[in-house]
């Protein structure tokens, strides 16, 4: 802001709907963490949280989203014990591409969901609050997908 | 020219490629669309071919490469994100793009392929910053039907549409990325089309079924079309870049002519014994010949240290100049592949001295110097050292093929139906698979869904479009084969104004108004649709039409009723109307007496000039009798 005028930042910036009514959705569930991956790290922390009974984990994964494939055999576990396993990627800003390696179509197979552009933290924040709108996991899927308040943006531009 | 094709084996395949109208870049999120004005950010790149990833290098691309081309790059942020600067891996194909390949497919009774397998076909002139054209085949197979004739389609494709070349000057080529990324569809026919006539109406054909699925673009450079053409004794030529579908029939009986001329050429060049080996890469510098000249270019070249360099061709004398078919001419395509492979400006050639300022001293001294006989002709050119070599090189080249006939080439469509020498024509194995992309499985029941909701086809729209509106036949073909089909439809749906008015008006009015210098294409759809609500509900009529279209086409944005204001054309009152003809009753009074109601004529031509338009005739008609009338009884 600069003398009295407010610069918006964002070009595809969304006006506040005045129609619209109020809805309060406050609810969250704490069982959903993060998971930064990195050389060395042990994949029994994936399973310690399944044990623990969350219900979701973001990976926080190195370039276009990948995980050493000795933390794969951990991620199909939670993933067929009903736990929703997303991606995002270390480069802050920058967008997963999962289709490029084997390593990514691999972790795709095995159900990880890719966020695109979306924040780790963001990502876990929104998974939180995700579960606490819904157990369903098809639905909590769909939910964290989809773009609600620009935690996505579906194009990378240079500047 | 009077030339029975089928005695000369004229085959001719057409591939079409049309820009699809989606919401977004077959690759990734970018509006679709071209900016206009100066670009926000440049970026200079160089293309550095690689044996690698299985594809291989054309001779062109790497002789450009050796020359230290480089390429800047133009772009907005609404019109390019990374993918189209190659600096993020391409997102998912978009499917819409994909579900109109595979209706088009459908509608063409082609079969889809079980998994789309986006490839990678090289292309290293620019036009694309990857180095390469995503493209990938939806269907194969499928036929239209051109006068009882069956006419093959070998595949239905999606493909990127490439960068647009702006500029070229000397090491550096200006390519606007905006387009880069663009859905293409393509359509390829068989090479079974035998006159230039039939490859207009398979054209016209094809256009009209991509048409039908409402989701391609509209305008100039939306659709272009490749023709391969060949003839027996001639060759396969490729021309690429006809945008417009007027042109196709014209771009076929030139480039046969073309060919027909050069084998003419051929057996003349036989008659006068004339051996490739005589042709010799002896290039003669002759600078010093042209230290006076008053020839500006030669001039220019010598200011700037470059040097004269001549060669000659043996028994070539008369065919430089020789009209191959209108506007081209032997010397001139030397000239386009000495610039392709030397960079340079032109040539000169002895067929057409003296003239440009060189004087019959200096071509004189010149054949001397090269000990020219008088059949030769002499090819000469000013420029680098390094770039004279080149172009003479490639002037030696043309010249030895000019004895075998006609060469192979890739050449680009020119607006006015001539063409011109592009490229050689690309080696076969320039394909390999896009890595960054999965295969997409089509499933059957997806396929289904598809093949129970086709579009209505051409044929059927038109007899509906005839019967539903009352349309005669022409009108019905013209408002089919103009863009404004849909357009149309809406209209005649949403307002209660006569469906032949508003088809007239969209196809002969707009055309009345294109050629009398009016940029139509400016004109929206939604102004179109405000401008017959306004002539629905009367508050202008549709006399006013032309005076509108006009104003709206140069002001964009502008809504049909602001038009109405600034043009005084809204429609005057019953009051005002009644007014108008009294007063003008009272100023012909005498007429009247002496006509009586004889007058009505004279008096309804005066009125309706005063409103010039903004009033009905029949109101106009009514009033004027009524008064009329009153005032005889
Ligand atoms: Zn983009």
């Amino acid at each position: 802001m600069e003398k009295d005028e407010i610069t918006v930042l964002l070009d595809d910036y969304r006006k506040r709907n005045s129609a619209r009514k109020l809805c309060l959705k406050p609810k969250f569930n704490e069982k959903a963490a993060l998971v930064k991956f990195h050389p060395s790290i042990n994949p029994q922390i994936i399973e310690w949280y399944l044990d623990k009974g969350y219900r979701g984990l973001i990976l926080e994964g190195t370039g276009l989203g990948h995980v050493g494939k000795y933390c794969f055999s951990a991620i199909q576990g939670a993933i067929e014990n009903d736990m929703l396993v997303a991606m995002t990627s270390q480069c802050l800003w920058g967008r997963l591409g999962m289709t490029v390696y084997d390593q990514g179509r691999d972790l795709i197979a095995l159900g990880v969901l890719p966020l695109e552009d979306m924040l780790p933290e963001t990502a876990l924040v929104k998974l939180m609050w995700v579960f606490g709108q819904t157990t369903d996991i098809e639905k909590a899927k769909k939910l964290l997908q989809a773009n609600i308040a620009h935690e996505i943006s579906p194009r990378t531009l240079y500047d | 020219m009077n030339i029975e094709y089928s005695r000369i084996g004229l085959k001719v395949g057409l591939e079409i490629h049309q820009q699809l109208d989606t919401a977004s870049k077959l690759f990734c999120s970018c509006n679709p669309q071209l900016f206009k004005g100066e670009p926000v950010t440049t970026f200079l790149r160089r293309l550095r071919p690689t044996q690698s990833e299985l594809g291989q290098i054309d001779s062109a691309a790497l002789f450009e490469f050796q020359k230290g081309v480089k390429i800047l790059y133009e772009a907005t942020s609404e019109t390019a994100c990374l993918v189209e600067m190659d600096e993020e891996p391409p997102h998912d194909l978009n499917q819409e793009a994909v579900e109109t390949a595979l209706v088009v497919a459908l509608m063409i009774k082609a079969k889809p392929v079980d998994e789309i397998h986006v490839m990678r076909k090289t292309v290293i002139d620019g036009s694309n910053t990857t180095g390469f054209q995503r493209t990938c085949v939806v269907a194969l197979g499928g036929e239209i039907n051109i006068n009882e004739k069956k006419v093959p389609i070998q595949h239905v494709s999606l493909e990127e549409d490439a960068a647009r070349k702006m500029k070229e000057e000397d090491q550096i080529i200006r390519y606007r990325i905006d387009r880069l990324g663009i859905p293409l569809i393509e359509v390829a026919t068989s090479p079974v089309i035998h006159s230039p006539q039939e490859a207009k109406e398979v054209a016209l054909t094809i256009g009209r079924l991509l048409r039908a699925t409402r989701k391609v673009k509209r305008g100039l450079g939306t659709i272009r079309q490749d023709l391969n053409i060949s003839i027996r004794d001639g060759a396969l030529i490729e021309i690429k870049g006809v945008q417009k579908l007027d042109l196709v029939a014209l771009i076929v009986e030139n480039e046969v002519q073309r060919q027909l001329d050069l084998i003419k050429i051929r057996d003349e060049l036989k008659e006068r014994e004339v051996k490739a080996r005589d042709i010799k890469e002896e290039f003669v510098d002759v600078t010093t010949i042209f230290k006076q000249t008053k020839c500006k270019v030669i001039q220019k070249a010598l200011e700037q240290n470059k040097r004269v360099l001549a060669v000659k061709l043996p028994k070539f004398a008369g065919f430089l100049k020789r009209e191959l078919a209108p506007g081209m001419r032997l010397g001139a395509e030397m000239a386009e592949i000495a610039h392709f492979w030397g960079r340079v400006g032109g040539i000169f050639h002895t067929d057409e001295l003296p003239a440009y300022g060189i004087t019959a001293n200096e071509i004189h001294e010149l054949a001397q110097s090269v000990s020219k006989a008088p059949l030769d002709s002499v090819v000469f050119v000013a420029d680098t050292l390094e770039n004279s070599n080149n172009a003479l090189e490639a002037v030696v080249q043309r010249a030895r093929e000019a004895i075998n006939g006609v060469p192979e080439e890739t050449r680009a469509a020119n607006l006015d139906g001539t063409t011109r020498y592009m490229r050689p024509r690309p080696g076969a194995a320039r394909m390999y698979p896009e890595t960054d992309i999965p295969p997409i499985h089509l499933k059957n029941e997806y396929l289904r869904k598809l093949r129970d909701h086709l579009p209505e086809m051409p044929e059927q729209k038109m007899r509906r479009m005839k019967k539903e509106y009352a349309l005669n036949l022409k009108l019905a073909k013209q408002i089919l084969d103009s863009e404004y089909s849909d357009i149309f439809e809406i209209i005649a749906k949403e307002t209660k104004v006569s469906p032949t008015i508003i088809a007239v008006t969209l196809t002969e009015t707009l055309k009345a108004l294109r050629r009398e210098g009016t940029n139509t294409e400016k004109i929206s759809s939604e102004q179109l649709r405000e401008l017959f609500s306004l002539i629905d509900s009367v508050k202008t009529t549709k006399e006013a039409i032309p005076e509108i279209v006009t104003w709206l086409s140069k002001h964009e944005g502008a809504t049909a009723t602001r038009a109405v204001e600034v043009l005084e054309l809204e429609m005057i009152s019953q009051k005002e109307l009644e007014r108008m003809i009294d007063d003008l009753l009272e100023q012909n009074r005498t007429i009247m007496k002496e006509r009586g109601k004889g007058a009505f004529g004279l008096l309804m031509g005066n009125v309706m000039k005063k409103v010039r338009g903004r009033a009905k005739a029949e109101v106009v008609t009514r009033i004027l009798k009524k008064r009329l009338k009153e005032i005889i009884t």
